[in-house]
């Protein structure tokens, strides 16, 4: 456990070291964000003093570092406002849209597999190319796809933001998002397919089900008692290091959606060179991979204790 | 004034009285639910409620719904200002103070009256050095703000000059009741939990990263003319979606359409466009100085002044820029023709100088399209194609300039294209130099360029001197292609310093003559602003400069239609 704990420590640290030296090494800085060209040199270098930007780089890193372990994040450039505040408001999109996506990724992406997986050898194949291109399809692509067909032909669903305007009911929420989240997660069911699809082929004839099956079990029943769940550990390892894509791996189907989530925060952020806000959310992934491997190793060794017990080994050493 | 300059004087009239009447002392919502809001696409979330922290020029612009201003600026001839918080104002026999009447049923959305205090207020936060506002250079001729009664403002100025009320007018009032935030903290406060507001709309919700809710206060003596009773801002980070959403009906208003949208739009059943002036042009600038010159003398201790500038001009010339009929043949080469009907659909206005206020612009209009000068006066400055590639040389030299561009604006990468097709016909090859803005803005502080395409908002305000004077980098301005004679400088002076308009047009004129010969700028057509309306929307918008000022007049037909 204490290594564990060092090792996401090292990670956050490095993130941030690495976020920091990114972002001041990108062309221009924060006074250049403005759309005036002829800003006066005067005014530039004062607004440069004001957001600190004038002190050597290693005293500013040392005094931001300084800042994170107190837990402030400072001000945005851009939004003027503290950046635990800006982050705070856009994360609850950020985890809507991206739990919504993972629900979808599994739900389907389990459902397709239970069926193929019965299918003949040639069909399943035919199936697997489909799913091979549906995993790769840019999410931008996808996206502008949903929203000429299911809204702008059938009408059925609303393309953009996360309420109607003026506020909406739970419902309404739920409709808004549905495309955003199938944009983001229908790739992903490609890949839970694909990945059971192949964990389930191969134990469809091991002796445990042959033995389940002369038994008497049948259908749907013996596949997921029999089959799904020994093929799970890997499967659900995946929900662990999609994780991130909650917090920032959404940048473009927050923007084709104009979803106010955290990942089109960030991205903007970094485009104006507004660095707390970036630095901020560039932190808050490293946190998200952290917790998404923390949690896919803690359901790999759920599913198979014995991971738990080699885990164990290599932390106590020789 | 002809027939219809009246008719939009009116309407701006009527809208900014709708817009500047402040509320009365109490009153509920009465009809503020009735009829459909509003829907307004914006690119992205107002970064600030407060006009004096915003960074962002479409921020800016809606706050003008939200704090009102002495005067409107129309910036027609003959009637420049429109009363706004101010009913009547003159100027004291001497010239060195105005005197602004201000509303007396004016109130703040707190119910506190708009007073002399609050526009004295402004005036000190506008100038605090601990605020540190950009436009304070607006104010260095103002001497203080005077009080006489509540509803009487009388600025004193060190001397006469023609653009007393633009400086006065410079920016929006603020109610004095923010003076509990210390400035130092302006920066970091969330303005819209402690927004104070007068104007036709107020603050009514902030979802950021989605919408904002502004509503009708039908307090406001005016509210009769506010058609909506909500406005909802969403944000549409994709430009493409929001003219999908227009067309579908589910946005009333686009204030911004790119150029290239305007026919698809135009030819809809689903929504129409409306074209306001901008005041706003795009030109190139001919770097008169060697590119690595200027830079180069800063990084090594160098001050940034009058004299830096004219030792480089000696000392590092520009290749060929820094000869004025290299310069006038290139302008005479760009078919500004071209761009405006290629580009803009007509929906621009070929110019030749940066002055576009009407009361001080002339009327010569650009040069005509003329390759054949062009050549002639490229042959006169040495340039010979000896080797038969297309492309002049003037010794070893071939004749070949970088544009710095915004890689962050495709309309200008058109323009450019367009360009450089022109004058690939007199034997310049010009070559994009695209960058992200951010890397744009440091290499045109740097003047590390050939040439560079730029924007500028213009405004009502003429104010060349602040880009084009030898001395714009002592007098908070800046002269990023480093051009200037002494013959212009003089003028720019006497022009700045003149008594009245009538008294400075004419110098105005004769900088305008200069400028055409010296040509340091290409400037190449003034936009307009293009907006779209959905079908749904009822009302014609008042011309004015601010597209968000037409909103009170807009009203949405409850057809149901809307998802």
């Amino acid at each position: 456990m204490p290594r564990r704990a060092l090792r996401a420590a090292a990670t956050l640290l490095a993130a941030f070291l690495l976020g920091f030296v990114l972002l001041h090494a990108m062309p221009g800085d924060p006074r250049d964000r403005l759309e005036d060209v002829a800003l006066p040199r005067e005014q530039a270098d004062r607004m440069r003093r004001a957001l600190g930007l004038d002190d050597p780089l290693p005293e500013q890193l040392v005094r931001t570092l300084a800042a994170y372990a107190r837990g402030e994040l400072g001000v945005s450039f851009t939004r003027h406002r503290p950046v635990a505040e800006v982050l705070a408001g856009a994360l609850p999109a950020s985890v809507a849209l991206g739990s919504a996506a993972l629900a979808i990724a599994y739900a389907i992406g389990l459902a397709l597999a239970l069926l193929a997986v019965r299918m003949p050898e040639a069909t399943r194949e035919r199936l697997d190319a489909v799913l091979l291109a549906l995993a790769v399809v840019p999410r931008y692509w996808l996206g502008v796809l949903l929203v000429l067909v299911f809204h702008a032909w059938a009408g059925w669903l609303p393309a953009s933001h996360a309420m109607s305007p003026g506020g909406g009911s739970v419902i309404d929420r739920l409709r808004h998002v549905v495309l955003p989240a199938l944009a983001l997660g229908a790739p992903g069911a490609a890949v839970v397919a694909r990945l059971a699809l192949a964990s389930m082929a191969r134990l469809r004839d091991a002796p445990h089900v042959v033995r389940a099956r002369a038994s008497g079990e049948r259908g749907i029943a013996l596949l997921v008692r029999h089959v799904l769940r020994p093929a799970a550990a890997p499967i659900l390892a995946l929900v662990g290091l999609d994780l991130p894509a909650l917090v920032s791996g959404a940048v473009v189907v927050e923007i084709v959606f104009s979803w106010p989530g955290a990942g089109r925060l960030t991205a903007e952020a970094i485009l104006a060179a507004d660095y707390p806000l970036a630095l901020a959310g560039a932190v808050l992934a490293a946190v998200a991979v952290v917790l998404g491997r923390a949690v896919a190793e803690g359901l790999a060794r759920r599913l198979d204790p014995r991971l738990g017990a080699l885990s164990a080994d290599l932390e106590a050493g020789p | 004034m002809d027939g219809r300059g009246a008719l939009r004087a009116f309407a701006i009239a009527a809208t900014i009285a709708a817009a500047a009447g402040c509320a009365a002392p109490s009153g509920g919502r009465s009809g503020a639910e009735s009829g459909p809001a509003l829907v307004v696409a914006l690119r992205g979330d107002v970064d600030s409620w407060n006009p004096y922290v915003t960074e962002d020029a479409t921020s800016a612009y809606l706050l003008d719904l939200l704090y009102p201003r002495l005067v409107h600026e129309a910036g027609t001839v003959g009637r420049e200002f429109e009363p706004w918080l101010a009913e009547s104002w003159e100027p004291a026999p001497d010239g060195l103070a105005w005197s602004f009447h201000l509303r007396d049923d004016a109130r703040w959305s707190d119910g506190t009256p708009v007073t002399c205090e609050d526009v004295r207020f402004t005036f000190e936060i506008q100038t605090s050095d601990d605020l540190a506002w950009d436009g304070a250079f607006l104010k260095k001729r103002i001497v203080g703000v005077d009080c006489p009664d509540p509803h009487t403002a009388v600025f004193r100025y060190s001397g006469r000059y023609a653009d007393q009320i633009l400086d006065a007018n410079d920016d929006a009032i603020v109610p004095r009741a923010y003076a509990r935030v210390p400035l130092a903290s302006w920066r970091a406060t969330a303005w819209e939990t402690v927004a104070t507001t007068c104007g036709p709309f107020a603050l009514e919700s902030v979802t950021p990263g989605q919408e904002t809710v502004l509503v009708r206060d039908p307090r406001w003596w005016g509210a009769a003319g506010v058609a909506p009773p909500r406005v909802v801002l969403r944000t549409h980070p994709d430009v493409g979606v929001a003219i999908r959403l227009l067309l579908a009906g589910e946005v009333d208003v686009l204030p911004r359409v790119p150029p290239r949208h305007v026919e698809e739009i135009a030819r809809s059943p689903g929504a129409r466009i409306v074209e306001l002036p901008s005041l706003t042009f795009t030109y190139i600038g001919w770097n008169v100085l060697a590119p690595d010159a200027y830079a180069e003398a800063i990084a090594a201790g160098a001050t940034d002044d009058a004299d830096l500038i004219a030792r480089l001009r000696r000392e590092h010339p520009h290749p060929f820029l820094a000869d004025s009929r290299v310069r006038r043949a290139l302008d005479l080469a760009i078919d500004r023709d071209d761009l405006v009907r290629g580009l803009w659909g007509g929906h621009a206005e070929r110019v030749a100088t940066p002055i576009l206020a009407p009361w001080a612009r002339d009327d010569a209009g650009p040069p005509r399209f003329d390759p054949g000068r062009a050549r002639a006066l490229l042959r006169d400055a040495g340039f010979r194609d000896d080797d038969g590639d297309g492309v002049l040389e003037r010794g070893e030299d071939p004749l070949e300039i970088r544009v710095l561009i915004n890689a962050d604006s495709a309309l200008r990468r058109d323009v450019l294209d367009r360009i450089a097709r022109n004058l690939a016909l007199v034997g310049v090859r010009l070559l994009a130099d695209p960058v992200p803005r951010a890397e744009f803005n440091a290499r045109a502080r740097d003047k590390r360029f050939d040439a560079i395409l730029a924007g500028r908002v213009a405004g009502t305000r003429v104010e060349p001197q602040a880009t084009l004077h030898g001395r714009a980098a002592a007098d908070r301005g800046n002269n990023v292609t480093s051009w200037s004679t002494p013959e212009s400088d003089a003028l720019l002076d006497r022009a700045a310093a003149a008594p009245t308009r009538e008294a400075a047009r004419p110098l105005w004129l004769e900088w305008q003559r200069v400028f055409r010969d010296e040509q340091p700028y290409s400037v190449l057509f003034a936009e307009s602003t293009i907006v779209g309306l959905s079908r749904r929307v009822r009302g014609e918008m008042p011309s004015s400069f601010n597209p968000f000022l037409g909103l009170p007049v807009l009203r949405v037909a409850d057809d149901g239609k809307r998802r």
